[in-house]
């Protein structure tokens, strides 16, 4: 099965469900399912800001897989972060993220 | 960090950043177009620019827009909306493509074109207003 995350919600989404149990099961080759996407909403978008710990594995993880890895556009322009993303991470809006599954479209969407 | 507009709003001044451009614009979007229409520019992709003009004595009186809301479309038309007003034409005729990506560096290179875009639908309407003055 395929599955794209949606990081709607904010506190520990990233720090934990994120860091700390989806990314080492990703690493680990051990996540059970694969994972073809993970869009970011709000201050979420603050771990695809180059040089962030838990986004630099993410980055590694998802090149490596070829999992897309998406910042919601405004979230990042209101935050002035949208030129300081990892390399090569796009930012985009709900037609982006469509397009850019389109080619490898997920059977389920969690938003978390 | 992007320069301060022209114009103080509850003593705190406009800034020129793509969000802040994008929460005017879009209000900006929405208000009733101009007295001078340009004609609609259409990427390949299907977005979408017009300007319209107010124009008074060869100067510049008001901007507005249709624009697709997309983030980076909208805060360069803003910007331009936010810019032209007491320019002459010929004034507002220098503004580029090139000058909008320099004002918002943020706008990441993929999405720049829509600054291309925003430009060539600003030159239609400025077309359509000299053609008007000179009627």
């Amino acid at each position: 099965m395929k599955v794209a995350y949606i990081f709607a919600t904010q506190r520990h989404t990233v720090s934990y469900v994120l860091g700390k149990m989806i990314l080492p099961q990703l690493e680990e080759n051990r996540h059970g399912v694969s994972v073809v996407g993970m869009f970011f909403f709000e201050d979420n978008n603050y771990v695809l800001v180059d040089g962030n710990p838990i986004g630099a594995r993410l980055h590694k993880v998802a090149k490596e897989q070829g999992i897309l890895l998406m910042g919601c556009d405004q979230c990042c322009y209101e935050r002035e972060i949208a030129a300081k993303l990892f390399p090569g991470i796009p930012i985009g809006c709900f037609p982006d993220l469509y397009k850019a599954l389109s080619g490898n479209m997920p059977d389920q969407v969690i938003t978390l | 960090m992007a320069e301060n507009a022209p114009g103080l709003c509850c003593s705190a001044s406009q800034r020129l950043t793509v969000g802040e451009l994008f929460e005017r614009g879009l209000r900006r979007n929405r208000e009733q177009e101009l007295s001078i229409l340009g004609t609609g520019v259409e990427s390949v992709d299907g977005i979408y620019a017009r300007f319209s003009l107010d124009v008074v004595e060869g100067q510049v009186a008001g901007v507005g827009f249709r624009v697709t809301t997309c983030t980076a479309l909208v805060a360069y038309a803003e910007y331009i909306a936010e810019l032209m007003p007491g320019l002459r034409l010929e004034a507002a005729r220098e503004l580029s493509a090139t000058k909008l990506v320099e004002v918002l560096p943020d706008v990441p290179a993929f999405r720049r074109d829509r600054a291309v875009l925003a430009i060539a639908a600003f030159r239609s309407v400025l077309l359509a207003a000299e053609s008007d003055q000179y009627a």
